[in-house]
Formats: structure tokens, sequence, C-alpha cells
């Protein structure tokens, strides 16, 4: 079976509210997605849709080629973690695996291994009602990784960890993608995905604005700008727009330059014999990427709204 | 660069024993739930112990299935061994009149005995305390009857001339002893009044006479009759019971009070399992919480994308809590029937066909009832509605039958959840709504239209 | 008595408390009507002694059966959602928080009460001429005593539930407790032959006990008085108050 997710056309309505519209993407092995978009947007439905919990409107959502209701042993395939704290607090860690492990055929033995696996251990014996958010957030993994499934969906896993949880999830989710699995992980904050992700899925209002890597879609924001700092201002300036760039001013010495690349800006300004101190590739930060993309899907809905 | 997808190390079959685990697991690791169950069991027996303990019942014969008034008169004559008693019942008057022959163990009220009779209503009966009330034909008097006694068998017949007998029913007779002879009962005219849960019964003794003609044993009239001594009442009452020759093996009887079936007594199996309501309430309050506390913290999304096939998840639930619950009435019923024969005069024996049914019942009732209340729980999502609803449907009787008049009470124990509690019944009273079985059957109406529903809204739903 | 606003906010502004109410109400007058309306002299010999008060109040045993549900919920339902945390900062003195909750729940519940008892009373009072009764006074003394000991009933039977709910803190098992303390003792007592069991449960348990108030029939021999009756139930929800009121106060996490 192939280790994929696959969204074709999801679609799905509460009452008069479009919650997720049209929604298509894939989710390959071997690398982290980051699924993100701000809250509302549709992230959770359209991962309810894809474990078959929510019915779709329209279009479909596959799991290596199949619809997830006709999984038979599902964890097998996929390993999901929505609600952390969905756990009854009366019941053990261990027990809270156990059963889920039954329902699939899978071998009683692994619940130790998934267990150990996430360090949960030596409170595996106490009621879940006592966990931290942290261990909860550890119990839930460690229920998505029971099947050893090719597959990971995790909805804001990071959310409400400490600065050692993070890192925790994010070397353990790279190992994970580094095995040949296919990982989706939620997040409405982008910079809990800049040193997970290697692929994002960027929705807005229920589409999709963008399917990108990280570092095309850095370089998209930085737009081929070049950052220069030079003590002769006029003289760089006169040279630049002279071959072509255009120019802004940006401080007494720095000027941010758009139309030649880092490489060309060196050789044209040694010719010319203008000093600088530094030239560097403009860096947009993916948090600055992702505003501008979540703000263009928001206010073309709000334009769509007009129209309509 | 080329990714190899990755493969499962583990191994893995869906089977349905699987999911029955898994719900098993489920219900057995949240530590009160279980200990509800056991406090259930315990609470059953304790409460027949202490109300076996309490009860000031005499000592006296161990309570009967077939609860037997043993009023009216009869005349005797000591029998050795087996016998043949033979009478025409010529006429008969008085108001649902019995009159015809009749074998018992002693002069003693409540003794064991046989008889063959006709009834001015409804034919020709063989009473026994051991089988109850046998209708036979339909012949009215004047008729002939017979009752036969051998080896520990009584058989019945009747006859239009004398001649050609015809058989009306078997039962065994166990006694070493026999007396033999008329008798002529007739049933008290009963108001039964039901004011707000306590129920009067007011009414006046039946009075009944017939002629008896070829009256033998044995094929000759002894001629020495003995007179059941007068139950109650002054003794000279010139109405009384009263029994007279007037003829050459003819005589005339008039007898006070009823032989057969009391609809007034209580009913010993009943009262000795009424504690398995606890054990049932119990379930359905489990039932309930096992699946509105998944639904309360999101965990029903978890078991849904455990196992997708959802009816069959529901169904594995419904299975393991059944079973549980089967299991959880039986013992509370055993328990129940176990402490209740500390009372003083004990309880009808385990052999008795009601006896292992109202216990079996008890398992089958509380199975159900864990079954309705898991389809409310799944239906209503929230424990607090969809408890007060099961248990309230569940003991409706208690709640609001105590102000309403007999029939509109009957109604309501036929026609609600409770019906099923009449699987508890072993004697069959006035005031009996439904039959054991097809109580059971209405319930089980219940819970299978309940969990239909339940079946049908989870499968549409979003989780 | 600003903990006891904050509580009336609390209950008002719950949306299950209004159709819970309305339920009460309702459901109350409509077996109540039920019940006068199944009743009639069909059955009765010669004169009817029916108690028509009584009759027309039979719907409050029902209606209890929700109110135990609205007592119950507003405690478990504070530990179930969590809100028992701000209820706690905010009133960090226990008793006058669960003071206030009492007093709330016991004034919401006498008004619901008296609603239902009016209601039914006025149904018996449309319904019964029809079916051969002669309708009861609706300010006769003893009418008056069976349908305001009814609303204190309701009252009582509200505070018992709010009593277990603070000892259990669990929305299933308080309703279960006090159901079974309420229905089951009657269900049992019908299968006790024993007469001085049967009399001693009658006599003792929560509700036959404090419905005895309903009775405006003179009986020669009643097992319990009408003011008697109710202060057993009484008994009952003072000890369940006071339970819940010590372990509410020594609970360390709320």
């Amino acid at each position: 079976m192939e280790a994929t997710i696959e969204a074709r056309g999801l679609r799905k309505r509460y009452g008069p509210k479009v919650a997720v519209d049209g929604l298509s993407f894939t989710v390959p092995p071997g690398r982290v997605t980051g699924f993100v978009g701000p809250n509302g947007a549709g992230k959770s439905t359209t991962m309810r849709m894809i474990l078959g919990l929510d019915r779709a409107d329209g279009g479909e959502a596959l799991i290596g080629g199949h619809r997830y209701r006709d999984l038979r042993t599902p964890l097998r395939e996929i390993g999901a973690m929505l609600d952390a704290s969905a756990v009854h607090p009366a019941r053990k860690a261990r027990a809270h695996l156990l059963w889920m492990a039954h329902a699939n055929g899978i071998p009683a033995a692994r619940v130790d291994t998934v267990l150990d696996l996430v360090g949960l251990t030596e409170v595996a014996g106490r009621p879940a009602g006592g966990y931290s958010l942290g261990m909860l957030q550890r119990l839930g993994i460690a229920a998505a990784l029971l099947g050893d499934p090719p597959v990971l969906m995790l909805d804001e896993p990071v959310n409400g960890l400490d600065p050692e949880g993070v890192r925790w999830i994010r070397v353990f989710l790279r190992s994970l993608a580094a095995e040949g699995r296919a990982v989706l992980v939620s997040s409405h904050l982008m910079s809990e995905l800049e040193d997970t992700a290697d692929h994002l899925l960027v929705i807005g209002r229920g589409r999709l604005v963008a399917d990108t890597g990280v570092r095309e879609l850095l370089a998209e924001a930085s737009g081929g700008r070049v950052e220069l700092r030079t003590p002769q201002r006029k003289e760089a300036m006169a040279a630049l727009t002279g071959s072509g760039a255009t120019v802004a001013v940006t401080g007494e010495e720095t000027l941010v330059i758009t139309g030649i690349d880092a490489a060309g800006v060196i050789a044209l300004l040694t010719a010319e014999g203008v000093t600088f101190t530094g030239v560097a590739e403009h860096r947009a930060s993916l948090e600055e990427a992702y505003m501008d993309l979540t703000r263009d899907a928001v206010e073309y809905h709000a334009l769509a709204g007009e129209a309509s | 660069m080329t990714i190899t997808p990755y493969r499962s190390a583990t191994t893995g079959k869906a089977r349905a024993t699987g999911l029955l685990r898994a719900e098993w697991t489920k219900l057995f690791s949240v530590p009160r739930w279980t200990a509800a169950l056991a406090a259930a069991v315990l609470l059953t027996g304790l409460v027949s112990l202490l109300s076996a303990l309490g009860s000031g019942d005499e000592q006296g014969a161990t309570p009967s299935l077939n609860p037997f008034q043993d009023g009216g008169h009869y005349a005797y004559t000591t029998l050795g061994g087996n016998a043949e008693l033979i009478t025409q019942v010529t006429s008969s008057s008085g108001n649902g009149v019995k009159a015809g022959l009749m074998i018992r163990e002693s002069d003693k009220p409540g003794a064991a005995f046989a008889a063959v009779l006709t009834d001015a209503a409804s034919g020709v009966h063989l009473l026994s305390s051991v089988d109850g009330d046998l209708p036979g034909t339909a012949a009215k008097a004047p008729v002939w009857l017979k009752l036969s006694l051998s080896g520990g068998t009584v058989t019945a017949y009747s006859s239009a001339d004398g001649t050609a007998w015809q058989r009306v029913g078997t039962t065994s007779y166990k006694p070493t002893t026999a007396l033999g002879g008329p008798f002529v009962a007739a049933p008290d005219t009963t108001v039964v009044t039901r004011q707000f849960g306590s129920e009067s019964i007011t009414g006046e003794v039946g009075r009944g006479s017939a002629q008896f003609e070829h009256l033998s044993i044995g094929g000759t009239d002894p001629g020495s009759w003995t007179e059941r001594e007068p139950m109650e009442g002054p003794a000279a009452d010139p109405n009384g019971p009263s029994f007279t020759q007037t003829g050459p093996g003819a005589y005339s009887m008039t007898g006070l009070g009823n032989l057969g079936l009391d609809p007034f007594a209580s009913d010993p199996v009943k009262e000795a399992l009424g504690g398995v309501l606890i054990a049932a309430v119990t379930i359905a309050a489990i039932a309930v919480v096992a699946v509105t506390a998944e639904y309360r913290r999101g965990m029903i999304r978890t078991s849904f994308a455990v196992t997708p096939r959802r009816a069959r998840t529901l169904l594995a639930k419904a299975a393991v809590l059944g079973g549980v619950a089967f299991a959880i009435g039986l013992l509370a019923a055993l328990a129940s029937y176990g402490g209740s024969g500390l009372r003083a005069r004990g309880v009808p024996d385990i052999t008795e066909w009601p006896v292992p049914r109202a216990i079996i019942g008890s398992g089958l009732l509380t199975a159900l009832v864990a079954v309705y209340a898991l389809g409310l729980g799944v239906l209503l999502k929230r424990a607090a509605t969809a408890i007060a609803i099961a248990l309230v449907t569940l003991t409706v009787p208690m709640i609001v039958t105590g102000g309403l008049p007999l029939s509109a009470a009957t109604w309501l124990e036929r026609l609600t959840p409770t019906a099923g509690f009449a699987i508890q019944q072993a004697v069959h009273r006035y005031d009996t709504a439904i039959a054991p079985w097809a109580g059971l059957a209405v319930l089980a109406g219940y819970a299978a239209i309940v969990f239909g529903l339940a079946l049908w809204r989870q499968s549409r739903r979003d989780a | 008595m600003r903990a006891a606003h904050a509580e009336w906010t609390k209950l008002r502004t719950l949306s299950s408390t209004a159709w819970i109410l309305a339920t009460t109400v309702l459901g109350t007058i409509a077996v109540s009507a039920a019940t006068v309306l199944a009743t009639d002299t069909g059955h009765c010999a010669a004169a009817c002694y029916e108690d028509t008060v009584k009759l027309s109040l039979g719907g409050v045993r029902a209606g209890q059966a929700v109110i135990v549900v609205l007592a119950v919920l507003t405690i478990s339902g504070e530990y179930a959602t969590g809100t028992i945390g701000p209820t706690l900062a905010a009133t960090p003195r226990r008793l006058p928080v669960l003071a206030a909750k009492a007093a709330v729940i016991a004034a919401t519940v006498a008004v619901a009460g008296l609603l239902a008892v009016a209601g039914s009373l006025l149904a018996g009072r449309l319904i019964l001429p029809g079916n051969g009764f002669v309708p009861p006074s609706l300010t006769d003394p003893l009418t008056l005593r069976a349908g305001l000991g009814s609303v204190a009933y309701l009252v009582l039977i509200a505070l018992l539930a709010l009593g277990v709910a603070l000892v259990l803190r669990d929305t299933a098992a308080s309703v279960t407790t006090v159901y079974t303390l309420l229905f089951l003792a009657p269900a049992l007592t019908a299968v006790v032959s024993d007469p001085r069991w049967h009399a001693r449960l009658e006599k003792y348990a929560p509700m036959t006990a404090g419905l005895a108030v309903q009775n405006t029939l003179v009986v020669p021999k009643p097992l319990i008085g009408p003011w008697h009756g109710l202060g057993v139930l009484a008994a009952y929800s003072a000890v369940a108050l006071v339970a819940g009121g010590v372990v509410f106060a020594r609970r360390s996490r709320g």
C-alpha cells in the first residue's frame, strides 16, 4: 500500500457555513508535511473527514488509496491524534492503549513498546486524569504509533507543550519521516513548523492557499531581493538604476535592490568601483510569508462575498 | 532522492473477538464502574437477606407456586391405598359453585389434594395442589365424575351417563395417606380497591350447594362420612356448611368459601427476587455512562477512528454490556434466592420451573435493560437525561401507578419497559398484568427499537 | 448575597436550566391530568372515597424526577466542566458558596413547584367533575396543606439531590443514587410481604414519607402524619446536605 494521504475536492458545510471548500492535496511519504491555517480555517474538519468521522459533503479522502471506512485495521495504516485529552480520566494509559490494540488485533506487547517509545512506561499504570498536558500529548502519539503505521496525522501536537517537549516532538517527527512515513502535522502557528516541516499545505477559509516546499515558499516571499550596505549610497544607486534594477532606500547606508541577484550586484559595484560593506539575499521569515498568503485568502473571500 | 515508503512491522487482523476484548477492556478499566457492578450484586443479596431475616413469617409449609384457597365443605372416609371414587352431580346452585370429588392428604387446611369438579361457569376441571387448574370438558351438572387413585397418580374422568368415561387429566399424588369424598365450594365475591399504592380487598364469602347421587368408593357407598371441621364463624349458623343424606347414595351438601387458585396469594419468587431491581438500575446507569462518557470527552472519535465500522463497534459494546449484565443479573438473582432461603418458611424449590425461569429471566431482563439504556445513551448523548429516562421508565409503576385505578395501572405495567419484570412472576395473581415471557418480550421490543434507532443515528451523524 | 447573585447568574445562563424547569412544570401538570383522567367512579361499588386532592397532585411524583436532574447538574456540571475552579477562586470560603447554591436552587424549585402544583390542582378541578367526582376546593385548608406541602416536598427533593451530588460529584452516580433512594424503596416495599417491614419501609422511605403531606382524607390509622412525613424527608435532605458540605469544605481540589 502506498503510504499517502490524498484529498480530492473535499467539501463540508455546517448549516450555511462552508467549513471546507473543495480541498485537494497529497501528503507523500518520507517527509513532514505541515498543515497550517488560522484557527477555524478547516484543518480539524479536514482531518476528521480523512478519518471518516465527519461525512464529507463532496469529494473524498484516501489513505494509501483506500477510504478510511474501508480499512479493516486502520491503526496499521494511519496513526492519528486529534485531541490528546480525549481519554477517560479514570483509565490507566496502558488500558487506554490496550483496548485500541485489541480492536485492531495488534499484539498486546506492542503497547509496552510504544509506551517506551514516548517515555511513558513509568506512569503507564496511573489514571490518565492525573496526567499533564505534555504527558497526554505523548499518550496520544503512542496511540498513533500503536499499529506502527506508514502514515501519521497529528492535530496541533505541540500545542501547550514546554520547550523541551516541543523539541522532542520535532526530532521525533523528523525521524519518523526519515523512515519513509508520510507525516501530516497541523498547526495554527507557522513558527511551530519552521524547523519541523519540509512541505506546507496552507489553508484559509476552507480553501488551499499554498501547496509548496518550505524553501520555495521562503524564496518566493523573499522575492529575489538583495540587501546592500554601502557608505557610497548615491553612487551605488546610480550604478544600479543604470543597469535596470529597482532600488529602494531603507536606511542611511542600506538599500534593497530588486531585479539583479546578489552575484550581479557584487559584479556591477566592483566594476564601477563603488565600495560596499555587505550584500545579502533578503530572507523573509516563514511567519511573514504565511501572513501574506492568508491575508490574500481572507481578502479574496471578502471580495467574493461582496460579488455574490 | 527516492523514498522507500514505510511498511508497518506489526501484525494485526480485524476479528470480532478483538472488538469484544476492546469493549471489555474499556468497561473494566474504569475502577468505579467495576466497583458499582460488584456493589450491585452485594446490595441485591443484602436486601433480600435483610428482608428475609426481618420477616415475621411463621413456620409452616414452604410457600407454594400454586397457592390454593382451601375453603368449601367436604366429607371424607380414609382410603386404604388405591381407590376409585364415583358420583353424579345432579344439580348445583350458587354463584360459581364448584362440586365434585376430592382426594386429600389430611383434614388440615392447605393439605395436598387432587379434585375433579364441575364448575357452574366453566365445566369440568382437575384441580391439584401440584399442577394447579387443568381444565377438561365443558360438561355441567348433571354430570358423572370419577376420581381414581392408583400408585401415586390421580386420574380424573367425566361422563354423561356413568358408563362411557372421558379422561379429564392426570396429576401426581405423593402423600402416603389419602382421604376421599365429595365437596362443594364457591368463590368469594371480592372487591379490590386500589388507592395510592395500598390495595384493600373486601368481599363476601361465597356460598353454594349441590346434590350428589350414586356416590361410591370402590363401587359402594361407605355410609359413614366424616365432615370437615367448620373453618370459622358461628358453628350454629343455619346457613353454614352442611352435609345430609337424602337417599341411598344420595347426598346434599352446602359449602362456604372457595377451593381453587388464590388470586391474592403473595408470590414467593417475585418477593425473593425483588432486589434484582437494584442490579438492573445499576447496570442501566453504567450502560448509559459507558457510552456518554465517550461522547463527553470526545473519545467516541478515537473509538470510531479505531474501528470505522460503527455498527460493529456499537454491537460489540452492546454484546459486552449485555453479557456482563446477564452475569450480574443472574448472580444477583442467585444471591437473592440464596438470601431468601433463610426465611422461616423457606422458598419454593429450584426444581420447580417457575423458579429457574425467574432466576435465568432476571439475567435476561438485566441484559435487555443494559441494551435499552445503552441505546438511550447513544441517542441522547447526555448522561443525566439518558439515565433519568431509563430509570423512570423502568420504575414507572412505582412512581405513578399508585394513584391509578387497577385497570390503568395494569396497562402501564404492560406497555412500559417495566413489563420485563414479569419474568420474575411465579404465581398468577389478580393484579398480574402480563405473562412472564410476554413481559420480557415487551422489554425486548423496547431494547430493540431504541438500540436500532441508536445504530441508525450513529452511522449517519458526525462523530 | 453576592455569592447568591453569582449562583443565580450561573443557573440562569445555563441553557439546560430553562428547558428542565419547563419540563418540570409541564410534565407535572400532564401526569397529574392523566392520573385524574384515568380515575373514574366506575370501579367504586357504592360511594367513591377518592382523595381527589392527592389524585390531582399525582404528577408531583413524576416532576421530582426532573427536579433531581436539575439539582444534580448544578453541582456535577461544575465539576465536569471545571467551572468549580473559578467558582471557588471567586468566593474562596466554601460554605457561603454552598449556602448560596442551596438557596438559589431552593428558590428556583419553589417557583417552578408552585406553578406545577397550581396547574395540577386547576387541571384536577376542570377534569374531575366530568368523571363523577366533586372537585377539590382550592381554598380548603387541607388542599392548601397538600399543595404547599408538595412544593416543599419538591424543594426538599432538590436539596437532597444537591447534597448527594456534592458528595459524589458525578452526574450519573448522583442521579442513580437519588432515584434509587426515591423510587426503589417503594418498589422493594411492594415485594416485601411482612406487614411490619412493609410499614417501616413506607414510613421511613423518603418518597412515601414525604408524599404523605398530600393526604387530605382522614384515615383512621395513617402510617405517618403529613408533617411527620415531610419531616422524615427533611431529615434525609439535611443529612445529605451536611455530608455534602463537610466533603465540599474538606476536599482540596474543589
